[in-house]
């Protein structure tokens, strides 16, 4: 019986730490695409009995695109020197691990900017690994208040599509 | 006739560099308010450090982002004025050399034009720990084959206009003027046609 208090008392403070990540931005121009990929995120769950708490962040310089240029460019639009870090964050219902399929409201805040962003479809799925959770939402640049880089004086699209790939990892 | 075409195109050349030379140096984009992560925000930089990052990365860096804004317009005058040389070129290879003098103030006039685009390139700041990678890489290879055909091609073709005033046959560096102008030429719409946003 103790042992059974115990063990939900534990399952309902249990904290996570993301692994691994890939987040990945993708962006349309007339001339050609581009994307750019980033593995540096780090994240928390964390629960308390009542709410559980997410966290993930990544640094604006991490992403690469495979070109120096462009990635420069994009640190300059992005005002990335000024605010370095993309932040995820918010709060996801307790029985979030439990296999179903979600819809999250959490807040972005990126280019010093913080608005909310709603996950239709979300449904960590266990591994291995532990539990992976993967996502994809689009990003419009002018939300964000970012002037849209161009190239032969056409600007690429508003809506940037980015994909998040990631394992969880249950704290012991 | 050609004095005046002359005349014309270095007032559009001069009036382009002056405008762009100035666009560069006025780079006192309007910088909108920020929240600054790492500085206004205590709850945001205790969330970040509580995930391992350091402050370093964290922090933010005015300077670095002056930088890249400078650097980011500069390299777009770099493009612009790119797109103006690459005209000229296109005219000073299609002028026939039947017409000396229009051929030989569109090459002078293209070289002008050639040296403002490579200012804006070559003096644009450059990021700590810069290494060119993907197209970019492609972008400066390119640059030293049509910076060298630059060279090259001018000097060429004035041996080859100095053979021809004099009423002798075309020999040695002069013969290759026009093929150091095709190769110049198509390394420098390569570099142009590989640029990315």
């Amino acid at each position: 019986m103790v042992y059974l208090l115990l063990f939900s008392l534990q399952s309902l403070a249990a904290n996570y730490t993301l692994s691994t990540s890939e987040i990945t931005y993708n962006v349309e121009h007339i001339a050609h695409s581009a994307q750019g990929l980033s593995k540096e995120a780090k994240g928390k769950i964390t629960c308390t009995k009542e709410k559980c708490k997410l966290l993930v962040a990544a640094p604006i310089k991490s992403f690469s695109s495979g070109d120096s240029n462009r990635d420069h460019h994009m640190l300059e639009t992005t005002k990335g020197a000024l605010n370095p870090m993309v932040v995820l964050k918010g709060e996801i219902p307790k029985t979030f691990f439990q296999g179903r399929l979600h819809k999250l409201n959490l807040k972005l805040l990126f280019a010093g900017k913080e608005n909310p962003l709603v996950i239709e479809e979300i449904n960590p799925k266990k591994s291995t690994k532990g539990y992976e959770i993967d996502f994809n939402f689009p990003l419009s640049l002018t939300e964000y208040e970012l002037e849209r880089p161009a190239l032969l004086m056409v600007p690429v699209s508003d809506e940037i599509k980015i994909t998040v790939k990631s394992t969880w990892e249950e704290e012991k | 006739m050609q004095r005046k075409i002359c005349q014309i195109l270095i007032c559009i050349l001069s009036f382009v560099s002056t405008h762009t030379i100035a666009q560069a140096g006025l780079s006192t984009k309007k910088t909108r308010p920020l929240y600054l992560l790492a500085q206004n925000n205590n709850q945001a930089e205790d969330d970040l450090s509580s995930l391992g990052f350091s402050k370093e990365v964290t922090d933010s860096n005015p300077e670095e982002q002056a930088l890249l804004e400078t650097r980011s317009s500069m390299l777009q005058t770099h493009q612009y004025l790119g797109f103006v040389t690459l005209g000229l070129m296109t005219a000073s290879l299609l002028t026939p050399e039947s017409n000396l003098d229009l051929h030989k103030i569109l090459g002078i006039t293209t070289a002008v034009s050639y040296g403002a685009t490579a200012y804006f390139s070559i003096f644009a700041p450059t990021p700590k720990d810069f290494e060119s990678s993907g197209r970019t890489a492609w972008h400066k290879r390119l640059a030293w084959v049509h910076g060298i055909g630059m060279v090259l091609t001018p000097v060429f073709g004035l041996v080859r206009y100095n053979q021809k005033e004099a009423g002798k046959p075309i020999t040695g560096v002069a013969k290759l003027h026009p093929v150091a102008a095709i190769t110049t030429y198509a390394a420098f719409a390569g570099a142009m046609a590989i640029m990315t946003f």
